[in-house]
């Protein structure tokens, strides 16, 4: 099976949060602890044009975001204990709950803040991509909960070819740190340039 | 800084502590001749102080983790890990100080023992600086990570031994010219590497610059303190040091001062250290 991944169209993504409610609720999580959290990005300032009134230049849009599993996963690489590995099959990121000491190395590794650590089980946990619910034919909670349909799952070459987008994106982290597997549609103002 | 930070402030400085104390146990055979009884006498000294400071930090850090009882199979994952690694060196640089300590006990021979124990000690501090230096950190993934943990291990072994000289007296063991040449260039170096930082951070990439901005405003008097105190230390040192060839009943008690003002320089220097610890993230 191929590597699978997220898309997750920005220019949809309206910021109502329900991706990230309904993934707690799937995973029974506490508040505070969200594999799957919605991330407003906002900036710019009001500008006056010589004899003008102060026009506004500012932007905000969100950002959905989970694990998104990897290619190079810092996480894996600095687990002590070896709790967290790729599976061949999917490369799904998963932390064995069995082996996992809580040592929260996993949560600094991560640009993403994709591991969390639940001080409740002393152990960190992440998004699974919802396998159980894939291998049902299913898809994972966030992706059928969304009222915009902006977030995908499927093998990522296939989402690819499909949608266009990156990760390289304003108020995404250097893509070159883990070659995430994920893609966004950008909204217009994420793409990387320079802010007034 | 988190609360749940201050079990791996206080281990990785009683690990420093530990690396300066065997590196000042281990300079036992240059002692002068005449000297010898007591010089081994004092490494042992400082072997055992350095063993219980590492035994100790080794057993707040599992304060740290969620599930201590596992804390066993942080040793799982060697191959590309450094908090395993760090843990694995850490372990045999608190056995071998150990063995070190009772080595007249145990009928080992403690020079080799102290030899080897110095370069496992050298080990852990390195893969400790690695463990910060691999994180989405950008104020710990300089190579600053590396010469703030190695200086502070000389400054905690001059503050090691200060102590020494407050117990035996310089007659006894005159190490104070090379405790305050080593603990000079450990503090030049410092400050030189913390400039060269600041500049980093300053013109780095958001986080980078956020850690700079708590450093240099809310920080700031810290920053101040932190090398004021190891300053004042070195400077308190010279004075016993001067005090003690007088024969002045004073000395003992500038000696501990001293020990005591370079402790508190490294313990503010490592708080501040994750106190900048502001990770790269979404949204930024």
């Amino acid at each position: 099976m191929p590597q699978l991944g997220f898309h997750v169209d920005m220019s949809a993504c309206m910021g109502c949060h329900t991706c990230a409610v309904a993934c707690q609720d799937r995973h029974d999580l506490p508040a505070g602890q969200r594999f799957r959290r919605v991330v407003e990005v906002s900036g710019g300032a009001w500008a006056t044009p010589p004899g003008g009134a102060p026009v506004p230049h500012v932007f905000a849009y969100y950002i959905s975001i989970s694990c998104n599993h990897c290619e190079k996963p810092m996480c894996v690489a600095n687990c002590p204990t070896g709790a967290l590995s790729k599976r061949p099959q999917d490369g799904v990121v998963t932390i064995d709950q069995k082996v996992c000491i809580g040592c929260r190395y996993c949560a600094w590794s991560c640009p993403y803040g994709a591991p969390q650590y639940s001080p409740q089980k002393g152990k960190s946990q992440k998004c699974d991509l919802c396998v159980d619910l894939l291998q049902r034919g299913k898809d994972p909670a966030c992706v059928s909960a969304c009222p915009s349909r902006a977030i995908h799952v499927g093998p990522v070459d296939d989402l690819r070819l499909q949608f266009a987008g990156s990760m390289d994106l304003h108020g995404l982290p250097d893509p070159k740190l883990t070659t995430p597997n994920a893609l966004y549609t950008p909204h217009k103002d994420a793409v990387r340039r320079e802010r007034p | 800084m988190k609360r749940a930070d201050l079990p791996l402030v206080t281990f990785t400085l009683l690990g420093q502590l530990a690396l300066g104390a065997v590196v000042l146990a281990a300079m036992q055979p240059l002692y002068p001749a005449g000297q010898a009884p007591g010089a081994v006498t004092a490494a042992q000294a400082l072997a055992l102080a350095a063993a219980a400071a590492l035994l100790t930090g080794l057993a707040v850090s599992l304060l740290h983790l969620g599930t201590p009882l596992g804390a066993v199979r942080a040793l799982g994952n060697l191959g590309s890990s450094w908090l395993a690694r760090e843990v694995l060196f850490s372990g045999l640089f608190a056995a071998l100080t150990l063995g070190a300590a009772l080595s007249p006990f145990l009928g080992l021979p403690t020079d080799n023992l102290l030899m080897l124990s110095v370069l496992t000690g050298l080990a852990a501090v390195f893969t400790m600086a690695r463990v910060y230096q691999v994180t989405i950190h950008p104020a710990w993934s300089t190579p600053y990570t590396a010469v703030s943990f190695f200086s502070a291990a000389a400054l905690l072994g001059v503050a090691a031994g200060a102590v020494l000289l407050a117990v035996l007296g310089a007659p006894a063991i005159p190490l104070a010219p090379a405790l305050l040449l080593a603990g000079g260039t450990a503090l030049v170096l410092q400050l030189a590497a913390t400039v060269l930082y600041g500049l980093g951070l300053a013109n780095g990439p958001r986080a980078a610059r956020e850690a700079w901005s708590l450093l240099a405003s809310r920080h700031r008097l810290s920053v101040t303190l932190r090398f004021a105190a190891s300053l004042l230390g070195l400077g308190a040192l010279t004075f016993a040091d001067h005090l003690l060839g007088a024969g002045s009943p004073a000395a003992p008690w500038l000696a501990l001062n001293a020990a005591v003002a370079l402790v508190a320089g490294e313990l503010m220097g490592r708080l501040l250290f994750f106190a900048a610890g502001v990770p790269n993230r979404v949204g930024i």
